[in-house]
């Protein structure tokens, strides 16, 4: 008896796991509420590069300033390149890959908050690059650091790059 | 006449191949996250000092930061490589099954709850996969064979929203989104971008219209009768392969094929 009980809880629980799975494909704000609730990622998004790919690189550059006022040059946040191992273990694609949500959760923040330079400061995505730019290797002297997000179209030529965002100097 | 008799695939069968492809998924997870420790730490991208700031409900987790910290994460993925090394092995015990599912569960939500951003569809799957196989060996034999069917209705699923969602976009239809995802220095290539700049606009429009049309009708993998519908596990297979190498989508492609013998199961069940 018990065994048929939890069965049915089973497949209740499956049924309504699959219902939600395919609302949330859906963009509408039933299933923004509920994929709000969803902290531990039950909720799948199978729409894959679809239906808007993404068609540019977003690239994080930084730039340092000494306590003399001297400015250096942007140097951009390089990430190793895939190499033929990158079939079996590819490592760097998770460090690419939370680089890309942040800057991408930024740039999409920059584009609602327009008017609102200290909203985008305060913002998770601001705070987390600051942190990660900060633990780069530096020069010695260097006594604040700015990063500036470009979105580029890769190996395409033919689109131009696009400036995203500037960030204030920051002490380090 | 084609007259081709293929084996009947038991419950165990379908868990074993489903556990053993899964195995090296995690493996691979793991591994990946081992290489890149650093990034745990204080100065790190997955900073739990960051990444906690943005929970709302921090305050209830932060007697919890010493868990979440560095270096208790890379033990936790220490953990998790362990049970996945074990899993295949222990489908033979149903009681141990179940308790190397829940280890696998738990690390599994910890590193979904820990890192809000960085993971994947690839990763998404796995934990979906352990959920299921971890609820169904709660229960009995019928509990099991519900859990194996989701499997197989998600990576279902999976395939058919992706062909909807590319049939709604104009670039996929046109065939530009290859030319342009393969552009970007994220998940192109240079030689396959400069060769697909290269050849004419319908190539492209047939290659891209060829993924739509197989990835709508996978659920015909479920119709089809064997082996006919091999033809959508041949090209499934080909088409994570060349993500593997093309794009460095590695683990997509384990993620992907452990659930295959559930679509088997499934299919066996339906007819």
């Amino acid at each position: 008896m018990n065994d048929v009980i939890h069965t049915v809880f089973l497949g209740t629980i499956f049924f309504v796991w699959l219902i939600l799975t395919w609302l949330n494909q859906v963009n509408c704000k039933l299933a923004k509420l509920i994929k709000a609730k969803d902290i531990f990622n039950l909720l799948p998004k199978w729409t894959f590069f679809a239906p808007k790919p993404a068609m540019n690189d977003l690239h994080l550059l930084y730039r340092e300033r000494d306590s003399s006022n001297n400015v250096s040059l942007f140097k951009e946040v390089r990430l190793l390149k895939r190499g033929p191992s990158a079939i079996l273990l590819n490592p760097s694609k998770r460090k690419k890959k939370a680089l890309q949500d942040l800057v991408r959760g930024l740039s999409g923040i920059t584009s609602v908050l327009n008017d609102d330079p200290i909203g985008i400061k305060l913002s998770f995505y601001y705070l987390a690059l600051l942190n990660c730019l900060t633990s780069l290797d530096k020069d010695p002297s260097t006594s604040a650091i700015q990063f500036v997000i470009i979105k580029g179209s890769g190996f395409d030529d033919q689109h131009e790059t696009e400036l995203v965002l500037v960030s204030d100097f920051h002490n380090v | 006449m084609c007259n081709v008799t293929i084996a009947f695939i038991s419950q165990r069968d379908t868990v074993l191949g489903c556990s053993m492809v899964l195995c090296i998924s995690l493996l691979i997870g793991c591994i990946e996250l081992l290489l890149i420790r650093r990034e745990f730490t204080d100065v790190g991208i997955f900073s739990w000092r960051v990444l906690s700031s943005r929970l709302s409900f921090q305050r209830y987790f932060k007697k919890l930061d010493l868990l979440f910290s560095y270096p208790s994460t890379i033990l936790v993925i220490i953990v998790r490589l362990i049970f996945a090394l074990i899993l295949p092995f222990s489908i033979a015990q149903e009681f141990l099954t179940l308790f190397v599912l829940t280890v696998l569960v738990f690390t599994s939500a910890f590193m979904f709850f820990r890192n809000l951003y960085g993971n994947d569809g690839s990763d998404q799957l796995v934990h979906i996969i352990l959920i299921s196989l971890w609820l169904g060996y709660m229960g009995s034999k019928e509990a099991l064979d519900l859990s194996l069917y989701f499997i197989a209705l998600q990576s279902i699923s999976s395939y058919v929203i992706a062909g909807i969602a590319k049939l709604f976009s104009k670039e996929w239809r046109t065939g530009e989104a290859i030319l342009r995802i393969m552009s970007t220095e994220t998940y192109g290539n240079k030689t396959l971008s400069r060769f697909y700049k290269n050849v004419s606009p319908r190539f492209l429009c047939i290659f891209s219209w060829h993924i739509i049309l197989i990835e709508c009708s996978f659920l015909l993998v479920l119709i089809l009768p064997t082996p006919f519908n091999f033809v959508f596990f041949i090209w499934g297979t080909l088409f994570h392969v060349y993500n593997s190498v093309v794009m460095g989508l590695n683990i997509f492609l384990w993620s992907f094929l452990c659930t295959y013998p559930t679509i088997v199961y499934l299919h066996q069940f339906l007819h």
